[in-house]
């Protein structure tokens, strides 16, 4: 669907502030990695970074009119509220990829520089951890946000999920001396990506009957 | 030529607040004006038209379409410029103008620099730091840049001072001029409206005043005026909406109703300022 | 052809400019055969609406001042005397009337508005 494209691509516009986001995700990358070839252990600051900007940024087109997000501009234009849903998925899960996939690029570099800090293997579980945590703060505020837009409801569902799923991947990593981490891991991203594919059409229904 | 949008018996139902049923139709070439006092309707009347929210009754049809689906994709020949289609607040004019390239395939972007250029908009500044009229121009300037056969308009004078205002009339009249466009705006400043509006749809309390030629409304009423001692309780029976001061009184009604009226009263025709306060005051008076 | 409102002159727009295109036809401003603006071109020079000026063009056109050709415009028709003629009788009998009801009411006598009547055309006789 063309249209859902052209959406995605409007929220990605929505994204620029003074810079345009891929200079700020390149001018990061190259910040850390001159830290990490200072020697610095930086490592646990990009996760927290990275976690944070793949969090954030997929809120953006949702309150970046007063707000109010690009709703309105989207009722006027001519997409349907199907492409609509469609297209805002496309662009969170595209960007979280990117996100994630830079993640790993910048964190396999890291471990070719210094592996006895990070194992190649744990980088890039690491990479993949953060994607299934995206898709989950994704897959459960979305339709949340579809429903009612931009406010304190879909806030604190927002809010919830991350701690909902910092509890959780507690509990799982204290699990995981019973089990294989990579089983359990296996198992952890396949749920995430149910999650989201389900939580599809739940948006595109609640989307479809709200009064913008 | 065949009507640009045909309404019937649209009927919106909220908890407390009714609007319709209301039936109105927009031929090519054509401006109509919505009026009505605040909260009677009038922008909710607009989001029905654009599948902002669903009907309870009726039926919208918009360049030939019926169906909602029919009608989003449609919307590439529609105009809009509401409180709640703004840009993102970090876009400045070039975003705009790309943006809506991407999705309409009649973009002009040259008219649309155009308008931005008489309007006076800053091209450098973000969407959230132009003033609030600003933005209403740089909205206003989208809708008008990729030739929709329909414009619509919610309240596009309001944060405009005379001159943009006197532009913003020019151009709309500019815009229908070859018969085949037209726009419908709700606005307050009936001046502007009696003058080049061709229909009018009167809206109070989410009810369907009036529909049809703004002269057909404007003759219907006349202001009859005199001194206190010349108000009698047959007049005010014949009136609507009364206004009654020291030294005289000023009484609205039908025209045919003031023909055989008694000597010494002064009649003169109504405008529509005065019709909508006068019918204002008449509502006042029935809800007491 | 040339067209000035009054937003002051309590007469209707359309009325207006019905007005001012038949003097200018009566007197030859507007000759037999001339173009006039287009109905919407007029609209939007004036700024009103377009239901007005096909009003005032269509009233001109049951008057037989004007020709409205499809596709083509609005051309002014070929005058004939007679409709001149009672166009000047029908304007004469409205402002007699007029002077009669002002007459009325001001208790002015008939054989005064006879001298009066006398009076003023003797005045154009001389000037």
């Amino acid at each position: 669907m063309r249209n859902s494209v052209k959406v995605a691509q409007l929220d990605l516009r929505t994204l620029q502030i003074k810079f345009p986001w891929w200079a700020l995700l390149l001018a990061t990358d190259a910040v850390i990695l001159v830290l990490a070839m200072l020697n610095f252990d930086v490592f646990a600051i990009i996760v927290g970074i990275v976690f944070g900007a793949g969090s954030s940024v997929v809120m953006v087109p949702f309150y970046s009119n007063q707000q109010r997000g690009v709703d309105g501009l989207l009722a006027a234009l001519p997409v349907t509220r199907r492409q609509v849903v469609l297209g805002h998925y496309l662009f969170a899960v595209g960007v979280q990829c990117v996100i994630a996939l830079n993640l790993f690029v910048v964190a396999a570099i890291y471990s070719f520089m210094r592996p006895e800090d990070l194992p190649l293997s744990v980088a890039a579980m690491v990479a993949l951890g953060a994607l299934t945590f995206f898709l989950v703060l994704v897959a459960v505020p979305f339709p949340f946000l579809m429903r009612v837009g931009y406010s304190s409801a879909t806030i604190g569902i927002y809010t919830g999920v991350i701690v909902l799923v910092v509890i959780g991947l507690n509990f799982l990593s204290a699990l995981g001396d019973n089990f294989s981490p990579s089983f359990t891991f296996g198992w952890v991203v396949a749920g995430a990506v149910a999650l989201l594919v389900g939580s599809v059409p739940l948006s595109l229904h609640w989307y479809s009957k709200r009064e913008l | 030529m065949a009507d640009l949008l045909t309404v019937k018996d649209l009927t919106k139902q909220y908890q407390e607040f009714t609007l319709g049923p209301l039936s109105f139709n927009v031929p090519a070439g054509y401006i109509l004006g919505m009026i009505g006092p605040n909260g009677a309707g009038k922008t909710t009347t607009l989001r029905l038209l654009l599948d902002m929210a669903a009907p309870t009754a009726g039926t919208v049809t918009l360049n030939g379409d019926t169906t909602p689906a029919a009608r989003a994709l449609a919307r590439a020949e529609v105009g809009v410029a509401l409180d709640t289609t703004g840009f993102p607040e970090s876009w400045r004019v070039a975003d705009v103008d790309s943006a809506m390239a991407l999705f309409l395939p009649n973009w002009d972007a040259a008219r649309f620099h155009e308008l931005i250029d008489l309007f006076g908009v800053a091209k450098k500044t973000a969407y959230k730091k132009l003033s609030r009229g600003t933005q209403a121009k740089v909205n206003l300037a989208a809708a008008l840049s990729h030739d929709a056969k329909l414009v619509i308009l919610d309240e596009p004078a309001a944060g405009l001072d005379p001159i943009a205002r006197d532009q913003l009339m020019t151009l709309l009249q500019a815009y229908i001029e070859d018969g085949q466009h037209s726009v419908i705006l709700s606005s307050h400043i009936t001046g502007d409206l009696a003058r080049i509006a061709d229909y009018l749809l009167y809206i109070v309390g989410g009810h369907q005043l009036f529909f049809g030629e703004t002269a057909t409304l404007l003759d219907r009423y006349v202001l009859v005026k005199g001194g206190r001692g010349k108000l009698t309780p047959e007049l005010k029976k014949l009136g609507l909406g009364l206004r009654e001061t020291a030294v005289g009184f000023s009484l609205m009604m039908r025209a045919e109703a003031a023909r055989n009226l008694p000597a010494g009263l002064t009649i003169e025709p109504v405008d529509l300022d005065a019709l909508m306060i006068y019918y204002g005051k008449e509502v006042q008076a029935d809800a007491q | 052809m040339q067209v000035v409102l009054s937003n002051q002159a309590g007469v209707p727009i359309y009325q207006q400019i019905e007005d001012q295109v038949k003097t200018q036809i009566l007197n030859g401003d507007c000759p037999a055969g001339m173009q006039l603006p287009s109905i919407r071109e007029l609209a939007k020079d004036l700024k009103i609406s377009v239901i007005t000026t096909t009003r005032a063009y269509r009233d001109l056109e049951a008057q037989g001042f004007v020709t409205n050709m499809q596709g083509k415009g609005t051309f002014v028709a070929p005058q004939d005397n007679e409709l001149i003629h009672e166009h000047a009788l029908r304007a004469i009998e409205n402002g007699l009337q007029m002077a009669i009801d002002a007459a009325r009411l001001g208790g002015v006598e008939t054989a005064d508005l006879h001298t009066m009547l006398d009076t003023l055309l003797e005045g154009e006789n001389d000037g």
